[in-house]
Protein backbone atom coordinates (compact mmCIF):
# COMPACT_ATOMS: atom_id res chain seq x y z
CA UNK A 1 0.00 0.00 0.00
CA UNK A 2 1.31 3.25 -0.99
CA UNK A 3 2.28 5.63 1.83
CA UNK A 4 3.11 9.25 1.66
CA UNK A 5 3.98 11.62 4.46
CA UNK A 6 1.67 14.25 2.69
CA UNK A 7 2.44 17.32 1.14
CA UNK A 8 4.00 20.35 3.86
CA UNK A 9 2.26 23.47 2.39
CA UNK A 10 3.18 25.88 5.56
CA UNK A 11 5.22 27.61 4.26
CA UNK A 12 2.83 28.24 1.14
CA UNK A 13 0.30 29.43 3.71
CA UNK A 14 2.37 31.96 5.56
CA UNK A 15 2.90 33.07 2.14
CA UNK A 16 0.15 32.76 0.11
CA UNK A 17 -2.49 32.05 2.67
CA UNK A 18 -6.32 32.97 0.99
CA UNK A 19 -5.49 32.89 -2.25
CA UNK A 20 -5.06 30.85 -5.32
CA UNK A 21 -1.93 30.16 -6.83
CA UNK A 22 -0.74 28.61 -10.06
CA UNK A 23 1.92 26.18 -9.46
CA UNK A 24 4.01 25.25 -12.44
CA UNK A 25 4.15 21.12 -12.12
CA UNK A 26 7.44 20.73 -13.66
CA UNK A 27 9.45 23.29 -11.50
CA UNK A 28 7.03 23.51 -8.46
CA UNK A 29 7.17 27.38 -8.67
CA UNK A 30 4.31 29.46 -8.16
CA UNK A 31 3.97 32.13 -10.84
CA UNK A 32 0.78 33.58 -9.90
CA UNK A 33 -1.54 34.19 -7.29
CA UNK A 34 -4.34 36.66 -6.71
CA UNK A 35 -7.77 36.43 -4.11
CA UNK A 36 -9.50 36.03 -7.57
CA UNK A 37 -8.95 32.93 -9.81
CA UNK A 38 -9.49 34.25 -12.66
CA UNK A 39 -6.90 37.01 -12.50
CA UNK A 40 -4.47 34.05 -11.49
CA UNK A 41 -5.59 32.20 -14.50
CA UNK A 42 -5.06 34.67 -16.88
CA UNK A 43 -1.57 35.44 -15.78
CA UNK A 44 -0.83 31.95 -16.72
CA UNK A 45 -3.30 30.80 -19.61
CA UNK A 46 -1.15 30.54 -22.40
CA UNK A 47 1.67 28.44 -20.17
CA UNK A 48 1.14 24.44 -20.00
CA UNK A 49 1.45 21.82 -17.20
CA UNK A 50 0.19 24.29 -14.27
CA UNK A 51 -2.22 23.47 -11.75
CA UNK A 52 -4.50 26.07 -9.91
CA UNK A 53 -4.79 25.44 -5.90
CA UNK A 54 -6.14 27.67 -3.05
CA UNK A 55 -3.72 28.18 -0.18
CA UNK A 56 -5.25 28.30 3.21
CA UNK A 57 -4.51 31.07 5.11
CA UNK A 58 -1.87 29.87 7.68
CA UNK A 59 -3.03 29.09 11.02
CA UNK A 60 -7.01 29.51 10.15
CA UNK A 61 -9.39 26.21 10.98
CA UNK A 62 -11.97 26.44 8.50
CA UNK A 63 -15.13 24.86 8.48
CA UNK A 64 -17.49 24.59 5.54
CA UNK A 65 -20.97 23.37 5.36
CA UNK A 66 -23.00 24.20 2.51
CA UNK A 67 -26.48 22.98 2.05
CA UNK A 68 -29.35 23.53 -0.20
CA UNK B 1 -10.22 3.68 -12.02
CA UNK B 2 -8.22 4.80 -9.19
CA UNK B 3 -6.45 7.73 -7.68
CA UNK B 4 -4.59 9.00 -4.64
CA UNK B 5 -4.14 12.35 -3.39
CA UNK B 6 -1.39 12.96 -0.44
CA UNK B 7 -2.92 14.71 2.46
CA UNK B 8 -1.56 18.61 2.42
CA UNK B 9 -0.83 19.63 5.71
CA UNK B 10 0.16 22.85 7.47
CA UNK B 11 2.56 23.20 10.64
CA UNK B 12 1.08 25.63 12.98
CA UNK B 13 3.06 24.73 16.00
CA UNK B 14 5.20 22.01 16.88
CA UNK B 15 2.54 19.87 17.74
CA UNK B 16 -0.22 20.75 16.17
CA UNK B 17 -0.93 20.19 12.55
CA UNK B 18 -3.51 21.07 10.02
CA UNK B 19 -4.18 18.46 7.24
CA UNK B 20 -6.66 19.40 3.87
CA UNK B 21 -7.90 16.47 1.36
CA UNK B 22 -7.14 18.14 -1.41
CA UNK B 23 -7.98 16.50 -5.00
CA UNK B 24 -6.76 17.66 -8.37
CA UNK B 25 -9.06 17.18 -10.98
CA UNK B 26 -9.32 18.53 -14.32
CA UNK B 27 -11.96 21.67 -15.25
CA UNK B 28 -12.49 22.99 -19.04
CA UNK B 29 -11.99 26.09 -19.00
CA UNK B 30 -11.84 28.48 -22.56
CA UNK B 31 -8.27 27.27 -22.54
CA UNK B 32 -8.45 23.59 -22.60
CA UNK B 33 -8.47 21.25 -19.82
CA UNK B 34 -6.83 22.44 -16.82
CA UNK B 35 -6.07 20.98 -13.28
CA UNK B 36 -7.49 22.13 -10.19
CA UNK B 37 -7.23 21.30 -6.58
CA UNK B 38 -10.47 21.16 -4.60
CA UNK B 39 -10.75 20.51 -1.13
CA UNK B 40 -12.91 17.49 -0.41
CA UNK B 41 -15.90 18.69 1.39
CA UNK B 42 -18.09 15.75 2.44
CA UNK B 43 -20.31 18.67 4.41
CA UNK B 44 -21.59 20.06 0.97
CA UNK B 45 -23.96 19.28 -1.10
CA UNK B 46 -22.36 20.49 -3.97
CA UNK B 47 -19.24 22.07 -5.28
CA UNK B 48 -18.83 25.05 -4.06
CA UNK B 49 -16.33 27.71 -6.23
CA UNK B 50 -15.91 31.52 -6.47
CA UNK B 51 -18.10 33.44 -8.98
CA UNK B 52 -14.40 34.74 -9.99
CA UNK B 53 -13.89 30.65 -12.16
CA UNK B 54 -16.99 31.54 -13.97
CA UNK B 55 -15.50 33.49 -16.80
CA UNK B 56 -12.16 30.85 -16.66
CA UNK B 57 -15.04 28.27 -17.73
CA UNK B 58 -16.27 30.65 -20.26
CA UNK B 59 -20.00 30.89 -18.35
CA UNK B 60 -21.36 34.28 -18.51
CA UNK B 61 -23.17 34.49 -14.32
CA UNK B 62 -26.05 36.32 -15.03
CA UNK B 63 -27.60 33.66 -17.32
CA UNK B 64 -27.21 31.46 -14.35
CA UNK B 65 -30.19 30.25 -11.93
CA UNK B 66 -29.69 32.68 -8.63
CA UNK B 67 -30.54 30.20 -5.44
CA UNK B 68 -29.89 30.34 -1.86
CA UNK B 69 -27.67 28.24 0.71
CA UNK B 70 -27.44 27.84 3.96
CA UNK B 71 -24.00 27.34 5.44
CA UNK B 72 -22.96 27.20 9.07
CA UNK B 73 -24.59 29.08 11.78
CA UNK B 74 -27.69 29.05 9.39
CA UNK B 75 -26.00 31.84 7.36
CA UNK B 76 -27.62 32.53 3.93
CA UNK B 77 -25.20 32.33 1.39
CA UNK B 78 -26.59 33.46 -2.49
CA UNK B 79 -24.98 31.35 -5.22
CA UNK B 80 -25.53 30.71 -8.47
CA UNK B 81 -26.06 27.30 -10.14
CA UNK B 82 -24.24 25.86 -13.11
CA UNK B 83 -22.66 22.51 -14.88
CA UNK B 84 -19.33 22.52 -14.70
CA UNK B 85 -17.58 19.87 -16.94
CA UNK B 86 -14.79 17.59 -14.92
CA UNK B 87 -12.09 15.19 -15.55
CA UNK B 88 -12.20 13.01 -12.60
CA UNK B 89 -8.74 10.50 -13.74
CA UNK B 90 -9.57 9.97 -17.42
CA UNK B 91 -13.97 10.26 -16.41
CA UNK B 92 -15.00 13.24 -18.25
CA UNK B 93 -18.64 14.33 -16.64
CA UNK B 94 -20.06 17.36 -16.24
CA UNK B 95 -21.38 18.07 -12.71
CA UNK B 96 -23.84 20.48 -10.64
CA UNK B 97 -21.86 23.01 -8.91
CA UNK B 98 -22.69 26.53 -7.26
CA UNK B 99 -20.53 29.76 -7.51
CA UNK B 100 -20.74 32.00 -4.71
CA UNK B 101 -20.86 35.86 -5.24
CA UNK B 102 -17.66 36.85 -3.73
CA UNK B 103 -17.53 40.55 -4.96
CA UNK B 104 -13.76 39.90 -5.77
CA UNK B 105 -12.70 38.27 -2.30
CA UNK B 106 -11.50 34.87 -1.73
CA UNK B 107 -13.55 31.83 -1.73
CA UNK B 108 -11.95 28.62 -1.75
CA UNK B 109 -12.90 25.44 -4.27
CA UNK B 110 -14.89 23.06 -2.46
CA UNK B 111 -15.63 19.56 -3.57
CA UNK B 112 -19.40 18.40 -2.72
CA UNK B 113 -21.22 15.28 -3.05
CA UNK B 114 -23.72 16.23 -5.31
CA UNK B 115 -23.05 13.78 -9.02
CA UNK B 116 -19.85 12.38 -8.01
CA UNK B 117 -20.36 10.31 -4.88
CA UNK B 118 -23.74 9.23 -5.04
CA UNK B 119 -23.24 6.49 -7.43
CA UNK B 120 -20.12 6.77 -9.57
CA UNK B 121 -17.19 7.09 -7.17
CA UNK B 122 -15.91 5.92 -3.86
CA UNK B 123 -13.59 7.89 -1.59
CA UNK B 124 -11.63 7.03 1.23
CA UNK B 125 -9.74 9.22 3.42
CA UNK B 126 -6.34 7.32 4.52
CA UNK B 127 -5.35 9.02 7.48
CA UNK B 128 -2.76 5.95 7.91
CA UNK B 129 -1.19 6.08 4.51
CA UNK B 130 -2.20 9.94 4.44
CA UNK B 131 -3.74 10.00 1.10
CA UNK B 132 -7.12 10.40 -0.85
CA UNK B 133 -8.66 7.58 -2.79
CA UNK B 134 -11.02 8.06 -4.95
CA UNK B 135 -12.02 5.19 -7.37
CA UNK B 136 -15.00 5.04 -10.04
CA UNK B 137 -17.51 2.06 -8.54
Amino acid sequence: MRTTHGINITALTKKYGNQYIAKSEKTGKVLAHNERVDLVFNKVKDKKNIVISWIPKYGTTYVFTISL
Amino acid sequence: MSLQFPFEYERISPTETLFYPMVTFQIKTVAGWWKMKFLLDTGADFTTLPDSLLPIIGVNPGSLPKVETIGVGGIIVPVRRFRLPLRVGNEELVIQANAVETRGKFSPALLGKKDLFESKFSLTIDSKARLTRIWKN
